[in-house]
């Protein structure tokens, strides 16, 4: 299983790596697919009074993590973090 | 009452501890004629005191009492319970102590070994007598011999500072008996009209019901200050003073044999010459049991500040004397049984650790914590029986010092004392504290620049044997604490 | 009152408990005979293999209150308390241990397996046991045996975070023996059962504090982002499992409904995530993941019904599965380059191509992904906070979820294996052992994902959670696909950078300084205070007593003050003669001032 004469999936992936735009357009097809497959499938009654609009947890998705992201690395991260060595040192 | 048995038989340990000194003089020519004799004279004493046993866990008392002096003042044998425990301790450690002083005192080829072995020999005659002693003027005599022939083990190497932390020794130990031991004794003496111990119940003391109790709390507090011997702070500076002193005399002496002199002495005179009632009445326990729990706490602190391992297991000493005192002044059931067993567990424990420090020494030459990088790979015995009496101490099951601790602490809840409770766990904390990073240095520390490892491998085998076994014997008390719980309870019925 | 081990097998049907196979393999792999590696190792499966035959087999019987005991101080201690919820735990652990060993394998070092033994035998100590000092006694045998995980990685940095582990967790334990203690002396009995909230004393909140250090609860969590990536590579994945869900199952057992754990385990599942995110190291991210994920338990136990209760079984069960499986991803990138950090990784998957894909196994299974089992686990938890009215923790609970596919699922393999085209750092071989253990347990991900009967048929309570609902695997789709668009268009945001975190671990550091300045000061002090007054005062003194009994050795008791040669020469010849002499001075000169002392007191009295 390691890198013995063929490393085959290896390969397989590196060249799949070069050609990553492609798979890239075929996510975005198929989350488009899923936000259409909501407006059919739904709950009754769900969790928060919100999900049962379509496409609420595409947005809750999206938003979540783009906001998450961004407060913790744009903010939080450069609040509290200290160069590696900072407890040898004897902080 | 109990039942006492007049024999000569209580003698025989005495006896055997006090002729041995004088074959060790004998063959001082012959260096293993002269140690076989010290062996020799351990295994009888030891044999002695275990012929004792069987009539004490029926419940008897043996006494003699070869001399009297005055009615009321004689010198008074009397082997119970709580003699046991102790005379077992002193005696079978002797044994083993033999050997590592063997191993020790030719590994470094060390001078005066005759004075050495001799004076040896004669701190266990004292231990013995103090074990057995039935008045408080026997304990009292046989309280200083252990001082005065310890004096030359501890300046042992003859230099000034061995010299210095002899006389501090001396001083700490001679100056408290006299001054307040002796006094004590003589208060005791006038408010009871005896000297002998009120053998055979724990509530009852020596002093008659209408003694003046302002008399009886300053007798109480001559007492505790009087024996210095148990480390009590203030008077506790005298022990690591004498860590000058070669190791095998800081592992028997300081470990086992002085200082449980000191506390056995302080648990007698607690509990045979006042009794838990009078101590409970004239709120004597408690404050006790703070001043412990303050000793406890102090003492294990500074240990966390010493780099050197004998200094540091000093302190622990001093710290773990103090919880066989805290025992005992709580007066509760358990909590007495948990301080009598910690003079016992403790001491196998202790020895353990006074011997691998030896042990590294002789191998290695190193004092210091910091310099022990990485030794235990090289010394994996002496380290390994290190590690299992350090969580003795620390107090984790199923190593012996977890039971004593158990009791104590229970003890303490049984008083409802939970700042007392909050201390004990404390303490265990710092215990981790400061044992832990010796652990962890030696096995997983890499080696110290300065030390060459080239030309270390473990110490002799007549060490190395020793605190292997001493540790193994602290893993077994710890499965089997019935071996010395059973003499307490006898005593504490 | 019998002091002595009586041990105590009262069950039919033979109950071998695990812990004695564990304990047992250690035993003979810690005594220090000459064994070749390649015959000993195979004892390494033969405890997981015992445990698993001895769990399944308890699973088929009935619950039973006391299998096995032993009577020891006095008190009876019960290890053998067997039921459904002790049973799901058992389970599990057996089944890791197995893999875990399977991983470790290759590692040549005996001490790693006998700490790795010890600390599984803890494990399943604390699950069977029926009271409180069984419970800590075992406890303190798992705190032991992770440590030495740590230490046995022979770092710097590793001894020193191995050390604060050690202290951490005595400390905590402390609380749990306090608690237990004082709960003994109110209520009378050791017995280990559920604790009603409402009535609740000071004591039964001390060892929820002490099971609160094991579960990592805010702000008793630092010791895990600590010391979790200085452990050893193969050790790690033992500690992922056992030491934080042992401490689940007790909370299960004995705190359940506790509304403080249902509001802190929602804080952790976001906490967890929010300092995963910012993390370079691997696998201080996913110890940071282990926060977050056991938030999940912790709230599901707090919240206290039976869905949420069983919620946390399943998660527990699936979270050691696919938590395991990640920290063998990690321990592989570790084993093969030598780092964790993702800062110098990137760009391997064609290089470890199945490593990667045992990892997004995992980080799939982590993520919900359905299919896998976090997905029939981790649902039941949010489904069961929502039914229970608690909307915002179902809420937070969400949030927590995209966080976690965000950094463990995505960013965490893609900083990893992709990320850079190449990377030329060397990679050494990883053994094959380490394939087949990650293989076995990604299978099992897989297979439970697909066939959630198996998990389901040990919950403790009744269920009737359906998973596969059109509506849940919709719902569960598009959080992850979209979070996953959200990651790719902030991928340039969210690189790792070599930093560090501050933590609380930096309060519990400057507590821990402050204490030993406190008291190196005042001990220095006091040493040399008190060494004036021993010079001063207790010199002088001794110089009086000298005087007072000069009478009768005056010789004698200068040798004693000046200290000097004299003595030496005086004890070293002859010490048989010097010696008998001294004494017969001191006996003299105590009886005297004794004898006027008590003349003085005579003459008082009348």
């Amino acid at each position: 299983m390691e890198e013995k004469s063929c490393n085959c999936f290896g390969e397989w992936l590196a060249r799949a790596q070069e050609r990553s735009q492609g798979y890239a357009w075929a996510m975005f097809a198929f989350l488009a697919f899923l936000v259409a497959l909501n407006f059919l499938v739904y709950p009754e009654e769900g969790h928060f009074v919100l999900d049962v609009l379509p496409g609420f947890w595409a947005v809750f998705g999206l938003g979540v993590s783009v906001a998450m992201t961004l407060v913790l690395k744009k903010i939080i991260f450069p609040l509290i973090s200290r160069s590696e060595d900072f407890y040898d040192r004897g902080n | 009452m109990p039942e006492y048995i007049e024999s000569v038989r209580v003698l025989l340990p005495i006896l055997t501890t006090l002729v041995a000194p004088y074959f060790i003089w004998r063959f001082r020519d012959n260096e293993d004629l002269r140690e076989g004799a010290s062996f020799i004279a351990g295994l009888l004493t030891f044999a002695g005191v275990i012929s004792l046993a069987p009539a004490v866990l029926a419940g008897k008392v043996w006494t003699y009492t070869p001399f009297v002096i005055y009615p009321g003042i004689s010198i008074k044998f009397v082997a119970d319970g709580l003699s046991m425990v102790f005379a077992i301790v002193a005696s079978f450690l002797w044994m083993f102590a033999t050997f590592y002083n063997v191993g020790y005192m030719r590994g470094l080829k060390e001078h005066a070994q005759t004075r050495y072995y001799f004076c040896f020999a004669v701190a266990i005659f004292g231990a013995m007598g103090v074990s057995f002693a039935g008045n408080v003027l026997t304990l009292y005599l046989f309280y200083e011999v252990i001082s005065i022939f310890t004096y030359p083990l501890v300046a042992h190497h003859e230099d000034d500072e061995a010299f210095e932390g002899a006389r501090k020794y001396f001083v700490y130990l001679m100056g408290s008996s006299k001054l307040f031991f002796l006094p004590a004794m003589v208060l005791t003496y006038v408010l009871c009209g005896t000297l002998d111990f009120h053998i055979g119940d724990l509530a009852h003391g020596m002093f008659p019901p209408d003694a003046n109790p302002v008399l009886v709390q300053i007798t109480y507090a001559l007492y505790i200050f009087g024996l210095a011997k148990a480390a009590i702070m203030p008077l506790h500076n005298w022990l690591p003073s004498a860590m000058v002193a070669p190791t095998p005399v800081s592992a028997l002496l300081h470990a086992v044999a002085v200082v449980k002199a000191g506390v056995f002495s302080v648990c007698r005179v607690m509990l045979s010459v006042f009794g838990v009632d009078i101590l409970d009445k004239l709120f004597l326990g408690i404050p006790t049991a703070y001043l412990a729990a303050f000793t406890i706490l102090v003492a294990s602190i500074i240990a966390l500040t010493k780099d050197d391992l004998k200094a540091r297991l000093a302190y622990s000493t001093v710290s773990q004397l103090s919880y066989v005192i805290i025992g005992v002044s709580l007066l509760t059931p358990m909590a007495v049984r948990g301080g009598m067993l910690h003079i016992a567990h403790h001491a196998f424990s202790k020895i353990t650790l006074f011997f691998a420090a030896g042990a590294i020494y002789v191998a290695a030459h190193e004092k210091k914590i910091s310099r022990m990088g990485g030794l235990g790979r090289k010394m994996p015995f002496t380290f390994g029986a290190f590690g299992l009496a350090a969580l003795s101490m620390i107090g984790v099951p199923p190593v012996c010092g977890f039971v004593s601790k158990w009791y104590i602490v229970n003890g303490a809840l049984q008083a409802g004392q939970i700042a007392l409770l909050v201390a004990l766990l404390g303490s265990t904390l710092l215990n981790a504290g400061y044992f832990t990073p010796i652990l962890y240095t030696a096995f997983f520390k890499p080696a110290h620049p300065d030390v060459d490892h080239a030309h270390i491998s473990e110490a002799p085998l007549s060490m190395v044997i020793p605190l292997f076994l001493t540790a193994v014997i602290s893993v077994l008390l710890g499965l089997f604490p019935e071996t010395f719980l059973q003499f307490i309870n006898v005593f504490a019925k | 009152m019998t002091e002595a081990i009586e041990p105590v097998i009262q069950s039919a049907a033979c109950f071998i408990h695990p812990s004695i196979a564990y304990l047992a393999a250690a035993l003979i792999l810690v005594l220090p005979w000459k064994w070749e590696y390649k015959h000993w190792r195979w004892l390494l499966l033969v405890p997981p293999i015992v445990a698993i035959y001895s769990v399944v087999k308890l699973s088929f019987a009935p619950d039973a209150e006391c299998l096995a005991s032993l009577h020891y101080l006095g008190q009876t201690l019960n290890f053998g308390r067997v039921d459904k919820l002790a049973i799901i735990f058992a389970h599990v652990f057996a089944i890791q241990s197995l893999i875990g060993f399977i991983y470790a394998f290759h590692v040549k070092e005996r001490a790693q397996h006998v700490a790795a033994m010890v600390y599984v035998a803890g494990g399943f100590g604390c699950v069977f046991a029926g009271d409180f000092l069984t419970l800590f006694i075992f406890w303190e045998l798992m705190s032991v045996g992770s440590t030495l995980l740590i230490w046995l990685r022979r770092d710097p940095k590793a001894t020193a975070a191995g050390f604060r582990y050690f202290m951490f967790h005595i400390f905590g334990g402390l609380f749990l023996l306090g608690g237990l203690l004082l709960r003994y002396k109110a209520l009378g009995t050791f017995v280990f059962t559920a604790i009603d909230p409402a009535s609740a004393q000071y004591y039964d909140y001390l060892i929820l504090f002490g099971f609160c250090v094991n579960a990592a609860v805010i702000p008793l969590h630092a010791w895990l982002p600590d010391a979790y990536p200085e452990a050893t590579v193969t050790g790690a994945v033992f500690m992922s499992a056992f030491t934080t869900k042992t401490a689940v199952y007790v909370l299960a057992r004995g705190f359940a409904g506790f509304e403080v754990l249902a509001v802190m385990g929602v804080v952790m599942t976001l906490y967890g995530v929010a300092y995963a995110t910012i993390e370079n190291n691997a696998r201080r991210i996913l110890a940071y993941h282990i926060v977050s994920q056991v938030g999940y338990m912790v709230a599901g136990i707090g919240i206290g019904t039976a869905m949420t209760v069983d919620g946390a079984c399943a998660h527990a069960y699936a979270h050691i599965l696919y938590k395991g499986l990640l920290f063998m991803g990690a321990g592989c990138l570790l084993f093969s380059t030598g780092t964790a950090k993702l800062t110098e990784l990137g760009g391997l998957a064609k290089r470890l191509p199945w490593v990667m894909i045992c990892y997004m196994v995992a980080a799939v299974s982590i993520s919900g992904m359905p299919l896998f089992n976090g997905f029939v686990s981790k649902n039941i938890t949010i489904n069961g906070a929502a039914e229970a009215h608690r909307t915002w923790l179902a809420l937070g609970m969400e949030i927590a979820a995209v966080g976690t596919f965000l950094s463990v699922g995505i960013k965490l393999p893609y900083f990893a294996f992709w990320s850079k085209t190449s990377n030329p750092i060397e990679l050494k071989p990883i053994p094959v052992n380490m394939y087949v253990a990650m293989g076995i347990a990604a299978f099992l991900c897989f297979f439970i994902g697909v066939y959630p009967e198996f998990l389901y048929r040990l919950l403790p309570f009744e269920i009737d959670y359906v998973p596969y609902t059109p509506w849940k695997v919709l719902q569960a789709s598009l959080l992850l696909g979209f979070t996953g668009l959200g990651f790719y268009l902030c991928r340039k945001v969210i690189v790792p950078k070599a930093r560090l975190n501050l933590d609380f671990d930096y309060l519990y550091r400057l507590v821990g300084r402050a204490f030993l300045w406190l008291v190196s000061k005042p001990s220095a002090i006091i040493d040399s205070v008190w060494s004036e007054v021993y010079k001063t005062v207790g010199l002088r003194l001794m110089l009086f007593m000298g005087l007072a009994t000069s009478v009768f050795d005056v010789k004698g008791i200068d040798t004693v003050i000046d200290g000097a040669a004299y003595s030496t020469r005086f004890v070293g010849t002859g010490a048989a003669r010097g010696q008998t002499g001294r004494l017969q001075d001191y006996l003299a000169a105590a009886i005297l001032i004794g004898l006027a002392i008590f003349a003085a007191f005579w003459f008082l009295k009348y």
